[in-house]
């Protein structure tokens, strides 16, 4: 008779609803926001900043992927990824620089993400959602995703109208700007509230390599200067707080 | 004990279809009828790409598709829809264009290639630079010398237009038109545009007879022409320099724009030779105006740079006659059903 009332619960569990995933995996939000800085300070359009290089220069557009979220604890190796982790942060839209992610409950030290698009999303065809190529970040005539954008003008560039244009991407063996930032955070998804992390762009000027407008104000397929560019931002992320209740 | 298995077993079936249907309420539009499409696979073609393993065609889809393809407000000023530079009586080439016309009386760079058989295609563009159907509108849509419009502006358009919303809600069950939706029922109508009833279709499948002058003809051409026209689809779909002398204005650097590498300088997608005789003028950039003048410049100038196809160095040897049923031959390439057929036409 047990055995037969097993029976019954059967397709509880086999017509159970997929989209309730929470409940069963443990999953809580996790708010995450980006604070898009200049030299210790957040952007300031109106401000002429100088990088090392001594070029004064402003900005008008900041924005860049971030993708395949992931919660992780190096002492337990457990992991936890979000599901179609696509997140644009725009400085030009404040909304896009706060979202909830969906983790696993659990304690972690690291804090994991890649600055751009994974490959298989570069050769899939059509996107949705963060990835729609109406975003601007896409290259039309050379398929794949401007993984990160940084224009603006300097006196310095010899570029029309002063200008300067960076945007980053390529996918390809040889062109791959796809960087992995690992930020060390203590955190308790479904304790800690928020993930609040820094974005210095000076670094896209002043990282481990030197980007100089005056000698190369546009860049805008990938390869070459797009991969010392990428190495340079990818050191621009610092948690700068963990908000716990 | 009996009637209590059969009670449970019921019990089992219903509790299911409860909790089934529980499931389904959600506020998901109700999925339209659609009506499923496959692309035919005409004989001795090998698989197609996959391309639409996220994109199953559908007739909704499908005609969503088409109704976009002739629809001028996907350009800025609405007078360049894709069909502007892909005319179905020319195979989906521009007719008598060397480069294409463009928004404000410009041209591009190259020539506008027929569209048929796309399932097939790896890549897209003389260059390459294009890794999926879904996403090759995309570069005409924005280019500026093309039909000069932003994806934003185009969606916007759509969005605001009550047949778009009814045939966008019947194709994806989605009461919202995004940019991938578009996309996709345009992958959708290109990838069905299939061209293999041409005489030398028929004739492969022993339904005709090639005349003593085809026969040649294609004896010719798979002696010369079929490494890189390979058959079935009359491209191996590799990227060659033919030893064209460099365009001083355009200076197209062909597949180098894609790929940097220098041995690809001044390489051009091998073009398919189906319907040949509908998309005049010939070469990435138009330059020749008959088939005649292209199998001349294999004869004699073909000009030798560090990139220059080694099938082509010595030049080919073709002599007057064979060029003449070389040019018959090519002439069974044309499929008059595929440029007639009415699913392709505009409404």
């Amino acid at each position: 008779m047990k055995k037969l009332l097993v029976l019954i619960a059967i397709p509880f569990i086999l017509f159970s609803c997929n989209k309730d995933n929470s409940s069963e995996t443990n999953l809580a939000p996790l708010k995450v926001s980006f604070e898009l800085e200049a030299f210790g300070a957040p952007i300031d359009t109106t401000v002429l900043y100088t990088n090392n290089s001594g070029e004064k220069f402003k900005v008008t557009a900041f924005k860049f992927y971030v993708s395949l979220i992931e919660a992780a604890n190096s002492s337990t190796n457990s992991r936890s990824a979000e599901s179609e982790s696509y997140h644009l942060v725009d400085l030009a839209d404040p909304a896009s620089q706060h979202f909830t992610v969906n983790l696993k409950n659990g304690v972690y030290d690291q804090f994991n993400f890649i600055v751009g698009v994974d490959s298989v999303r570069n050769v899939s065809g059509a996107q949705s959602g963060a990835l729609d190529p109406a975003k601007g970040m896409f290259w039309t005539w050379n398929t794949g995703y401007i993984f990160a954008k940084l224009e603006g003008k300097s006196p310095s560039s010899s570029a029309p109208f002063q200008m300067f244009t960076y945007h980053i991407g390529g996918f390809k063996t040889g062109e791959n700007a796809i960087r992995t930032i690992s930020l060390p955070a203590q955190f308790q998804v479904g304790k800690t509230n928020e993930l609040v992390i820094n974005a210095d762009l000076q670094r896209w000027f002043d990282g481990v390599n030197t980007l100089s407008i005056a000698s190369k104000p546009t860049i805008m397929s990938p390869g070459g200067m797009a991969l010392q560019v990428a190495d340079n931002y990818a050191t621009m992320f610092n948690v700068n707080k963990i908000v716990n209740p | 004990m009996k009637k209590t298995i059969t009670i449970l077993t019921m019990l089992f079936f219903v509790s299911g279809i409860i909790i089934f249907e529980a499931c389904n309420k959600k506020d998901v539009v109700q999925p339209a009828q659609t009506t499923p499409l496959s692309i035919p696979i005409p004989p001795g073609f090998p698989a197609i790409q996959n391309f639409f393993v996220n994109n199953p065609i559908t007739q909704e889809g499908f005609d969503l598709g088409k109704k976009l393809f002739y629809d001028g407000r996907l350009s800025v000023d609405g007078n360049f829809p894709c069909a502007s530079c892909h005319q179905q009586f020319a195979a989906f080439a521009t007719f008598d264009h060397n480069l294409s016309h463009g928004f404000g009386d410009q041209f591009t760079t190259r020539n506008a290639p027929g569209l048929a058989n796309l399932a097939w295609y790896k890549e897209f563009h003389w260059d390459g630079g294009i890794n999926h159907l879904e996403v090759q509108p995309l570069a005409p849509i924005t280019a500026p010398n093309e039909m000069a419009e932003t994806i934003e502006n185009v969606v916007r358009k759509l969005k605001a237009d009550a047949t778009y919303q009814e045939m966008f809600r019947k194709a994806f069950a989605s009461n919202e038109i995004t940019s991938q939706q578009m996309l996709r029922a345009l992958a959708q109508f290109m990838g069905m545009m299939v061209s293999a009833n041409s005489k030398y279709d028929r004739v492969k499948a022993g339904k005709e007879t090639f005349t003593a002058a085809e026969q040649r003809g294609y004896q010719l051409f798979s002696q010369k022409c079929s490494t890189c026209h390979q058959e079935p689809l009359f491209t191996d779909q590799s990227y060659r320099n033919t030893g064209l002398p460099i365009d001083n204005v355009l200076k197209d650097m062909g597949r180098m724009r894609i790929t940097k590498k220098s041995e690809d300088s001044i390489k051009f997608k091998v073009p398919t030779l189906r319907n040949v005789y509908l998309t005049a003028p010939y070469g990435h950039d138009g330059r020749f105006y008959s088939i005649g003048a292209v199998i001349d410049h294999y004869r004699s100038g073909v000009i030798n740079g560090p990139t220059t196809d080694p099938l082509l160095k010595n030049k080919l040897s073709i002599d007057d006659f064979e060029k003449a049923d070389l040019l018959i031959f090519l002439r069974t390439l044309t499929d008059t059903s595929f440029v007639n057929d009415k699913r392709f036409a505009q409404n």
